[in-house]
């Protein structure tokens, strides 16, 4: 464990940017001509060059992968979830027929319906008995499911292709996503060296999905309570598994420490919302000439309704500027949650006698993320060398290696190199970076 | 005899860095280094060499093909010259580009040109391309699309209506040589639902709430004629054409598909299409004798509505597909008006058509 007199070390950074605009522009170039083919080859070397940018002790990282491996990893992964996917293609066919069946079935149904309701239009003084059935039978064309107007077979068929396509929705949304972190995480590590020791990392991202999937599950059931539980123990999950050369990460958490930072952050968004609600209240009484604020919560309601009823600008400005102060500040006051979230996973994670120092802060976490995010916006991504530049350097600036690195008894990592690459991350556009 | 150290090796063993000695001979390099009080002596052949990192402002890094992890570090640029001929081409690993500015600039001026080559072959070629798809694939296409968009609403099949309409659509394209006749659907939407589009297989739709909004007869017939514009130039095919090739392209030169960009680019050319289609709907409702002031005044009732749109919805429609409604009027405007105009329906089939939601049905597609 670090101690006061731990040795700091930095890590630095020395990427240029027009080195990196350079290996940008030469991506465009050849990824247009091979009509994107070249991404797998050009996405190596730009990593390339930017993991040797770093180094710890003078000593530069370095970023072994090859495109060839990302390209068969892409190649593999479409595959595999293509024959995965042969039952969804199935059942959209399926529902597809069915919808078309259930159009036809409406229409027949609406036709008949129009072709009685004449009837009860001529027979406006017969007994009410007399009309029932024929009334009953037109409303029954609006209230009956036409779902049960299939036969037997056709309905099971429908619920099966159902259920088959809202199963696929979850796995590409939810559960994929996982897998392809942990796949693209468990490449990363085995390509990346420092002094020729490499990374390495064990498990399997598919029972990493299913991890993730459970600890997502627990965070909606629980209204997030579980999130910092959940979000802590996914990273212990992926670092119990995580080698530098022979030496296994171990991470312990402060599951105290994300909690209260999670309240905080959540207490500070009601908190702040509800002054907004209540001075737009405020406003909206004001407008409406409700000059002193009554006692009674029930009048104040009545009145706040009185006022949306009368006017549809009202409604706006109670509904529509709380609710975008509870998103604003919500999207805001998570940063704090984030930063709390990095400094506990990298102060509290250990290679043998080599820590982490971090000091990641929320407001500079948002300004950093937020600075990234309208660069590339307002450059179209042109701009994406250069918000390299930013995250490497934030990095650099906030974290840094504790313990005597020469000192480390760390040999050669020992397994298999991941040898298809990042798979389905490729695939999703999903880029994990170890820095 | 001890060689003077002149590199940093590892041994791919440990983190443990040493200062060695190198030696270049005519076919493989020999590496010495202290470990535990003795000089380990490394002969490496030049064919197991590879250069993992040029030597440039930072030290070269080159590896044994066999000896995983084992790395040796040269600053010194006279003994990399000397090493560099020894090392199988296919085995120098780049990793930055060693070009001056110059040919950077001359790069970044490559690029943005083919990107612009490329989308604007995009764009060159989708009015071709959608001219060219199968009539039954554009129809599946245009069904398709409709279906998912009008899911759960009916289409408008008042008899007297629907013969209104009929008769406008038929006096609209009389003068016209088809080759293919419009579809045209009114569907049951809110009031404040005003909109109408064509879409793929010469469909046009018109939401119930624009015939509400219209005060007579010239101005739908505006209206439809600007979408036969759309459906006369296969708009809807070029514009999914569209979309996809730059999105391919967008994707194939960064990676991913730039929604943001991408978006824009096709504003620009959805921008276009609407001039051209008011500009084929004047010349349509000219040739039918019918005033084009009826397209310009619906827009102007557009114009002023969206001026008291709530402040979402303005930013909603801040990013329009549509131009800028003023330079649309302006355009329609100066149009000299045909001195034989009429009215594109009597006063009762004007009625007629407004009652047309009074009956519905589900969507038919087929006919």
């Amino acid at each position: 464990m670090q101690t006061q007199n731990t040795p700091n070390e930095p890590i630095s950074y020395d990427g240029r940017v027009g080195q990196l605009y350079k290996i940008f522009f030469l991506n465009i170039i050849l990824g247009i001509i091979t009509l994107g083919i070249y991404h797998f080859w050009g996405k190596t070397r730009y990593r390339r060059y930017e993991t040797s940018s770093f180094s710890l002790l003078k000593d530069r990282f370095e970023y072994t992968g090859y495109g060839g491996e990302l390209f068969w990893g892409f190649i593999k992964a479409i595959v595999i979830l293509g024959i995965l996917s042969i039952p969804l293609f199935w059942s959209l066919v399926l529902f597809d027929d069915i919808s078309d069946q259930l159009k036809d079935i409406e229409k027949s149904t609406k036709a008949a319906a129009v072709e009685i309701a004449p009837h009860q239009g001529t027979a406006p003084n017969a007994a009410p008995n007399a009309t029932a059935p024929t009334a009953a039978g037109v409303g029954e064309t609006h209230e009956t499911n036409p779902i049960d107007k299939l036969s037997p077979e056709d309905q099971d068929t429908f619920y099966t292709a159902l259920w088959i396509i809202i199963g696929y929705w979850l796995f590409y949304a939810i559960y994929i996503p996982f897998v392809a972190v942990y796949g693209s995480l468990r490449y990363r590590a085995s390509r990346t060296r420092w002094r020729g020791i490499r990374g390495h990392m064990t498990g399997s991202s598919i029972i990493y999905g299913f991890v993730g999937l459970w600890h997502l599950f627990w965070k909606v059931v629980t209204l997030s309570l579980w999130l910092p539980f959940g979000d802590a123990m996914l990273f212990k999950y992926k670092m119990k598994r995580l080698t530098f050369g022979n030496q296994p990460a171990e991470f312990t958490p402060q599951y105290g420490t994300l909690f209260w930072s999670h309240i905080s952050t959540l207490l500070v968004t009601a908190v702040l919302t509800s002054v907004v609600f209540a001075l737009c209240v405020a406003y909206v009484l004001h407008l409406n000439a409700v000059s002193a604020i009554p006692n009674d919560v029930h009048v104040i309601f009545e009145k706040i309704a009185q006022a949306i009823n009368h006017d549809v600008h009202n409604k706006s400005i109670l509904v529509f500027i709380p609710l975008l102060s509870l998103i604003i500040i919500g999207f805001i006051s998570r940063f704090w949650y984030r930063a709390t979230l990095v400094r506990v996973q990298y102060n509290n994670l250990h290679f043998g006698n080599l820590g982490f120092r971090c000091r990641i802060g929320g407001f500079a976490l948002f300004r950093q993320q937020l600075g990234n995010f309208f660069i590339l916006l307002l450059t179209l991504r042109l701009a994406t060398p250069w918000v390299t530049q930013r995250r490497q350097r934030f990095f650099c600036k906030n974290v840094q290696v504790t313990g005597e690195v020469d000192k480390a008894a760390i040999g050669q990592a020992v397994g298999e190199k991941d040898k298809w690459g990042e798979g389905v991350s490729s695939a999703f556009d999903i880029n994990i970076g170890l820095f | 005899m001890p060689t003077p150290p002149s590199a940093r090796f590892f041994d791919g063993k440990s983190l443990q860095p040493y200062d060695a000695g190198v030696i270049v001979e005519d076919q493989s390099i020999t590496i010495t280094y202290p470990q535990n009080g003795q000089d380990v002596v490394l002969h490496w052949p030049a064919k197991q060499l590879q250069i993992m990192e040029q030597l440039s402002e930072r030290p070269a890094v080159i590896a044994h093909r066999e000896l995983i992890g084992a790395r040796l570090i040269i600053s010194d640029s006279a003994l990399y010259q000397a090493i560099l001929p020894l090392v199988p081409k296919k085995q120098i690993k780049v990793a930055g580009l060693s070009h001056s500015w110059r040919w950077m600039v001359w790069l970044f001026i490559i690029s943005i040109a083919l990107l612009g080559l490329a989308l604007w072959g995009v764009q060159q070629s989708a009015p071709l391309l959608a001219r060219h798809i199968p009539e039954n694939w554009d129809n599946k296409l245009g069904q398709r699309l409709i279906r998912a968009f009008a899911a759960g609403h009916e289409e408008c099949v008042a008899p007297q209506g629907k013969a209104a309409l009929n008769v406008m659509i038929t006096k609209l394209t009389a003068p016209l040589t088809l080759q293919k006749p419009f579809k045209v659907k009114v569907l049951k939407f809110n009031k404040k639902d005003i909109n109408a589009f064509s879409v793929s297989g010469n469909y046009i739709i018109i939401m119930s709430g624009l015939i509400d909004f219209a005060d007579n007869a010239d101005e739908l017939a505006g209206v439809l004629a600007h979408e036969m514009g759309h459906a006369i130039e296969h708009h809807p095919t070029q514009s999914l054409l569209r979309q996809l090739g730059i999105k391919i392209m967008m994707t194939a030169a960064f990676g991913s598909s730039m929604d943001f960009g991408t978006k824009l680019l096709i504003l620009k050319h959805s921008r276009d299409d609407e001039y051209q289609a008011d500009d084929i709907g004047v010349k349509i409702l000219s040739q039918a004798n019918i005033s084009p002031q009826g397209l310009s005044h619906f827009l102007e009732k557009m114009q002023q509505k969206s001026l008291h749109l709530p402040l979402q919805e303005f930013w909603l429609d801040y990013f329009n597909t549509h131009p800028a409604l003023e330079d649309r009027i302006q355009r329609i405007k100066v149009v000299k008006i045909n001195p034989q105009t009429q009215p594109a329906l009597t006063a009762q089939q004007w009625q007629d058509l407004k009652n047309i939601c009074q009956e519905t049905a589900p969507l038919s597609l087929q006919k």
